[in-house]
């Protein structure tokens, strides 16, 4: 099946947009303080929420075959040409020389191991809602692949998004950092599908409409990301599904199988979302996320 | 000033007039109506393979290849000869990155005569409920010995989205 899909270029609707870099002095905001003591990690666990978080579908290669965790996969944005960067153990080229802290406090608060900040095309916003169970168990799927040698060149992007500085005013802005409280008033089920999307999963990165800085609209939350490169993130409220005669079970067939009600498929982006994650998801989780879908909350 | 933005009137009208003929193919003509239509037909044969699968209608081994079969004889040269070279047509869903890469999209063409053929010969295995699949770090691997349908069926799906996901325009939502 990997000949299906080869690293070719992914076209994302991703913008580091950092209007001006009006805050570009500012801090970013307090560090999270999370307790990863007592935990241990486990990489078969990792490499699940690696699937779900789309680590595997980005951190690969550019050319045919499947590098794991290899980079230099572009990605295609209004800012210009992301290179996904290498995270193997490789000492040099990768991320072999990090601790685990560095590893998550870059997945918490979108900080490089020397403190500087990563464009938010990283889905750190998301990742920032990872349980610490989940952080750990990703460290140690991370750290068991193979080494490879390569370092991804650097982005190629427009003069106006360059500016990493200015990612700390656009955090301060946009990023809220931390784990999700369980809403107590809804299912177990529904919390698990929830946290998925609005965490690993990070479907809101293209499915929310993002504002002229690009920073997401939650008060538009998931009525479709129209800022892409070749295709958008359609609408996908509770609202819209239905009318569109979706149910519950058809959203869960179609991230396992790529097959929409009506036997059409998925294409572009959402094509590759399903081929190198969605679909190894368990049956509980596919249907967990559906749920939260198909009652999603009221915008804020 | 006022005819700028008469102009931009028309073209934003002309646009959803454009993007709404876009779903259905009405104003396509020739061999890019052919090809909507082919297209159409390979969903048509898909949505009952899926319903069988998921269980929403009864399992037929025999309708199962039968529509796989369909989807078959639609797929490889049956498919790529209704893209001749300057076939282009903005009004439909094919990108010209087809004809750019020719290769990849015949490849991609014979890969779903042969997705389609694995599903046919798995029609006999029906599926069990869908499997979760363990994590697979090694992303694909080879191909299963002894395929069910719910598994083939995933697969044709497959071929059919890596090719749309290089070759084919997306609707806005």
């Amino acid at each position: 099946m990997a000949r299906y899909f080869p690293g070719r270029r992914l076209t994302l609707g991703v913008l580091a947009a950092l209007a001006g870099g009006i805050a570009a002095a500012q801090d970013s905001g307090e560090a999270v303080s999370r307790d990863y003591s007592g935990l241990t990690g486990d990489a078969n666990r990792g490499f699940y929420v690696a699937r779900v978080a789309g680590c595997i579908t980005c951190h690969r290669a550019a050319d045919e075959g499947e590098s794991l965790f290899s980079g230099g996969l572009p990605i295609e944005s209004r800012a210009g040409t992301y290179i996904v960067p290498n995270i193997t153990p490789h000492p040099e080229d990768g991320i072999g020389n990090w601790s685990f802290e560095d590893f998550a406090r870059s997945l918490t608060e979108g900080l490089d191991p020397e403190g500087r900040h990563y464009f938010p095309v990283y889905p750190y916003p998301f990742y920032t809602r990872l349980t610490s169970q989940d952080i750990v168990d990703l460290w140690e799927a991370v750290k068991s692949v193979p080494p490879i040698a390569g370092r991804a060149p650097g982005h190629r992007l427009r003069l106006f998004y360059r500016m990493r500085g200015a990612v700390g005013g656009w955090k301060n802005r946009f990023l809220e950092t931390g784990e999700l409280t369980p809403d107590e008033n809804k299912s177990e089920q529904w919390n698990r599908g929830r946290y998925l999307a609005e965490g690993p999963a990070h479907c809101g990165a293209c499915h929310t409409p993002r504002g002229a800085m690009g920073g997401r609209d939650l008060s538009r939350r998931y009525q479709g990301g129209v800022e892409k490169v070749g295709s958008n993130g359609p609408d996908i409220t509770t609202a819209t599904l239905k009318a569109n005669g979706w149910t519950e079970g058809d959203l869960a067939w179609s991230l396992r199988s790529g097959i929409m009600p009506g036997g059409d498929t998925y294409g572009s982006s959402m094509a590759e979302v399903v081929h190198h994650g969605t679909r190894f998801l368990s049956n509980a989780d596919l249907a967990a996320i559906a749920n939260y879908f198909f009652d999603q909350p009221a915008a804020e | 000033m006022k005819r700028k933005l008469l102009g931009l009137l028309v073209l934003a009208v002309g646009g959803f007039g454009m993007a709404a003929a876009f779903a259905n193919g009405e104003n396509l003509t020739g061999v890019a109506k052919e090809r909507h239509d082919l297209m159409e037909g390979l969903a048509g044969a898909i949505e009952p393979m899926a319903a069988m699968v998921r269980g929403m209608q009864p399992y037929d081994a025999d309708r199962m290849r039968e529509l796989a079969a369909t989807i078959a004889d639609s797929g490889g040269d049956a498919l790529t000869s209704l893209f001749p070279e300057g076939s282009y047509d903005p009004a439909g869903h094919a990108l010209p990155a087809i004809w750019e890469d020719w290769d990849r999209f015949t490849m991609l063409a014979d890969n779903l005569v042969d997705a389609a053929n694995a599903m046919a010969a798995a029609a006999d295995n029906p599926p069990g409920p869908p499997s979760a699949g363990p994590p697979d770090p090694a992303a694909g691997g080879g191909e299963p010995q002894d395929l069910d349908a719910g598994t083939a069926l995933i697969q044709l799906g497959m071929s059919c989205g890596a090719c749309h996901d290089d070759f084919r325009k997306e609707d806005d939502s």
